[in-house]
C-alpha cells in the first residue's frame, strides 16, 4: 500500500517536472515572437541580455562555467586580439571566482590523485593474486596446462584482468589533463 | 588603489593596492588605470602581489584595459599573480593573451 503511494508521488512529481518544462518551452516561444515583433535600441538590448543570463547563470555550475572556455584552445590560429574578443563576450556570459576556481582545482587534483591510487592498487593486487598460490578450489579451473603440474587458471586470468584494468585506470588517471596546468 | 612604482622610458611600472579585487573595485580601478594611461601613454606592468581574491567581473576589467591598450599599440603586462590568480587565469586560457611574469625585473628585462 505504501509503496503504491510513494509511486504515485514519484509519478506527480515527473508530472510536475514535464509540466514546468513545457510551460518554460511556451513562454520561450512567446518571448522570442514578442521580440521579433518589437523594435529595440542596443541598451535596452543589452539590459534583457544581461537579465536573462543573470537568471540562466544561477543554474549553472562552475565547471560548466569553466568548460565554456575550451572553445579558445581551438581558435589555435586567432589573433591576439580576436581571443580578447571571444573573452569578453565569454566573461560576460560566465561567472565565476578564484575562491570557487581553487575548490574546483583542488577538487580535480584530488580525483586524479584517488584513480592514481586505484590503478597502483589494483595493479598490486592482480600481481598478488597470480604470485601467491591460488586456493585448492580454483586448481579445477586450470585453462591451459604447462606442464601436468603447472599451468594457466582461472585465477591467473582474474588477476590478470584486474592488472590491465589497473593499468588502465592509472593510465587514464595520468592522461586527464590537469585543469591548472600551465 | 593604484600607485606609481617606477617609470622608465618604455614602461609603466605600477602595483595594485588591493586584496580582494571583484565587480565593487572594477569599475573604478579600470578608470583610474585608464586615466593613468592618458597621461603616461606607455606599456603598462601591473604588479598583482597583493591581491588574493579576484572575480570574473575584474578580470573582464582587464580584458577590456588590454583591448584599449592594443589599439594604440601598447600592451599591459601582469605580474606577481599569486598561485590561486595564476591557476584562474590558466584554467580560462587568460594566459593566452595576457603576457604574465614573475616579477618586474622579468617583465622589463622581457620588454627590453
Amino acid at each position: 500500500m505504501k509503496a503504491n503511494d510513494d509511486n504515485k508521488d514519484k509519478i506527480d512529481q515527473l508530472r510536475t517536472v514535464a509540466d514546468k518544462q513545457s510551460a518554460i518551452e511556451e513562454k520561450l516561444d512567446e518571448l522570442i515572437t514578442l521580440l521579433a515583433e518589437n523594435d529595440f535600441d542596443s541598451e535596452t538590448v543589452k539590459q534583457y541580455q544581461s537579465r536573462l543570463s543573470s537568471a540562466l547563470q544561477h543554474k549553472m555550475t562552475i565547471a560548466e562555467d569553466l568548460k565554456a572556455f575550451e572553445v579558445i584552445d581551438k581558435k589555435t590560429d586567432a589573433s591576439r586580439e580576436q581571443l580578447l574578443d571571444e573573452f569578453s563576450v565569454l566573461l560576460e556570459a560566465h561567472t565565476f571566482n578564484s575562491k570557487a576556481t581553487t575548490k574546483y582545482l583542488q577538487t580535480e587534483r584530488n580525483n586524479k590523485f584517488i584513480l592514481m591510487a586505484i590503478g597502483v592498487i589494483m595493479i598490486t593486487l592482480g600481481f598478488a593474486m597470480i604470485i601467491m598460490p591460488a586456493p585448492p578450489y580454483f586448481e579445477m579451473f586450470t585453462i591451459f596446462y604447462f606442464t601436468p603440474d603447472d599451468g594457466v587458471t582461472l585465477m591467473d586470468l582474474i588477476s590478470l584482468i584486474i592488472v590491465f584494468a589497473g593499468i588502465y585506470v592509472f593510465v587514464r588517471s595520468l592522461y586527464k589533463k590537469n585543469p591548472g596546468a600551465r | 588603489m593604484i600607485s606609481i612604482f617606477k617609470e622608465d622610458q618604455k614602461n609603466l611600472l605600477v602595483t595594485l593596492d588591493l586584496h580582494e579585487a571583484s565587480l565593487t573595485n572594477a569599475e573604478v580601478f579600470k578608470l583610474e588605470l585608464l586615466q593613468l594611461f592618458e597621461t603616461h601613454h606607455k606599456h603598462i606592468i601591473l604588479n598583482m602581489d597583493q591581491v588574493e581574491y579576484i572575480d570574473s567581473s575584474f578580470v573582464g576589467a582587464l580584458v577590456a584595459l588590454l583591448r584599449q591598450l592594443m589599439t594604440v599599440k601598447k600592451d599591459l603586462i601582469l605580474v606577481g599573480l599569486r598561485k590561486e590568480i595564476a591557476d584562474l587565469f590558466a584554467l580560462i586560457r587568460l594566459d593566452k593573451v595576457f603576457k604574465i611574469y614573475s616579477s618586474f625585473d622579468e617583465a622589463g628585462s622581457s620588454l627590453n
